[in-house]
């Protein structure tokens, strides 16, 4: 029996009282179908408001869980998804579809490595979820999720990505390169080996975790500082790491000049390196 | 009728063993029903752990994991 006549068959059981004509296509094509395995005393309900058919595995019959639950199921493209993934799917897709992600995403297109964007769609979406109160809470697993599958590039994508180093860096980048050499082709070259560089190596900018100590943070400070850069970017989140942050900074205060903005939860400083090749004011920079 | 047919968290442990999987509860990850070491794998190849189980489309079982990655994958399949 195909899946449709299942799902009909047990739906038939319910139509008198929700009064749901199961003969008319279009109440069938608009239907959705969630499972549960709940204790209630119900086996299957309909949700007009949702138009959603309910089926309680609990309550259903061995037949009946056996006819829902079968291969048929996955017939014509048909997916079992847990129903907070499908949200997922839907705020990733609604997040993407925004003129702003789809004016980054052009952008990105064709100037960095084909591998790289999709770690930067999902750290766009993990930013969408950092700026949207309600999807707070996904920020640490999405994060998470993101650097076991991409290791210590996707960490760097999603914390430059977060920060905001695409639009205040990269584009910027980009457009003064291709107005420096005119050739697009040029610029998307020369672009390309900016861009490995400053994800692969955080040449400017360090992101303080909560597994980093200060004698790390201060050993970092002076990685950058060989690199002949005029300055390093310090970014950190959370009480501790704002205090981690602001002690390293006292400690080195003898080497820099250094503005910084410290918020409740989170600090960015800005320390400037006197001696090194590249040093500038902090006007030019 | 939805392409997609959702289902809680309460519903994963029977729907898989609907579909003749297990879990190991030694590794947590999703196994075979008649072959305990036959961990069954993600479309990007990742061995898949019951808290990560996402979902199953056809092609010819294939097991979805819930990770952003995979849900942007499948997201895009979704789409063609």
């Amino acid at each position: 029996m195909v899946w449709h006549a299942i799902l009909g068959k047990l739906l038939a059981k319910i139509s008198p009282k929700v009064s749901i004509d199961i003969n008319n296509p279009i109440i069938i094509n608009n239907l959705n179908v969630h499972i549960t395995n709940v204790d209630n005393n119900q086996d299957v309900s309909y949700d007009p408001e949702t138009k959603t058919c309910n089926l309680n595995l609990k309550n259903l019959g061995q037949d009946s869980k056996k006819e829902i639950l079968s291969l048929d199921l996955l017939d014509e493209g048909r997916i079992l998804l847990q129903d907070a993934c499908k949200n997922t799917i839907e705020e990733f897709r609604s997040q993407e579809k925004s003129s702003e992600t789809q004016e980054r995403l052009k952008f990105l297109d064709k100037k960095i490595p084909p591998e790289d964007l999709n770690i930067w769609r999902a750290a766009l979406y993990l930013k969408y979820c950092y700026n949207t109160k309600e999807l707070n809470h996904k920020v640490s697993i999405i994060k998470y999720q993101i650097i076991q599958k991409y290791g210590d590039k996707g960490k760097n994508i999603a914390n430059l990505c977060t920060a905001g180093y695409l639009e205040e860096w990269l584009i910027p980048s980009y457009d003064k390169l291709k107005e420096t050499l005119t050739d697009e082709d040029l610029a998307k070259i020369e672009f390309g080996k900016i861009y490995s560089n400053f994800v692969n190596q955080l040449p400017f900018t360090i992101f303080v975790s909560h597994v980093m100590t200060r004698d790390e943070l201060r050993k970092e400070i002076l990685r950058r500082k060989e690199f002949g850069i005029a300055f390093v970017n310090i970014h950190a989140i959370g009480d501790v790491n704002v205090l981690k942050v602001k002690a390293v900074v006292v400690d080195i205060e003898k080497e820099r000049e250094h503005c910084d903005e410290v918020k409740k939860h989170h600090i960015f400083v800005r320390i400037y390196f006197k001696d090194t090749a590249a040093a500038k004011k902090p006007a030019d920079s | 009728m939805s392409k997609i047919i959702t289902f809680s968290e309460s519903a994963k442990a029977e729907i898989l063993d609907s579909f003749n999987m297990a879990v190991n509860h030694e590794t947590g990850y999703i196994v075979e029903k008649n072959n305990s070491q036959k961990i069954i794998l993600s479309p990007e190849g990742d061995p898949l752990e019951f808290k990560s189980f996402a979902g199953i489309k056809k092609g010819s079982l294939v097991f979805v994991k819930s990770d952003i990655t995979s849900l942007i994958n499948l997201s895009d399949v979704l789409q063609q």
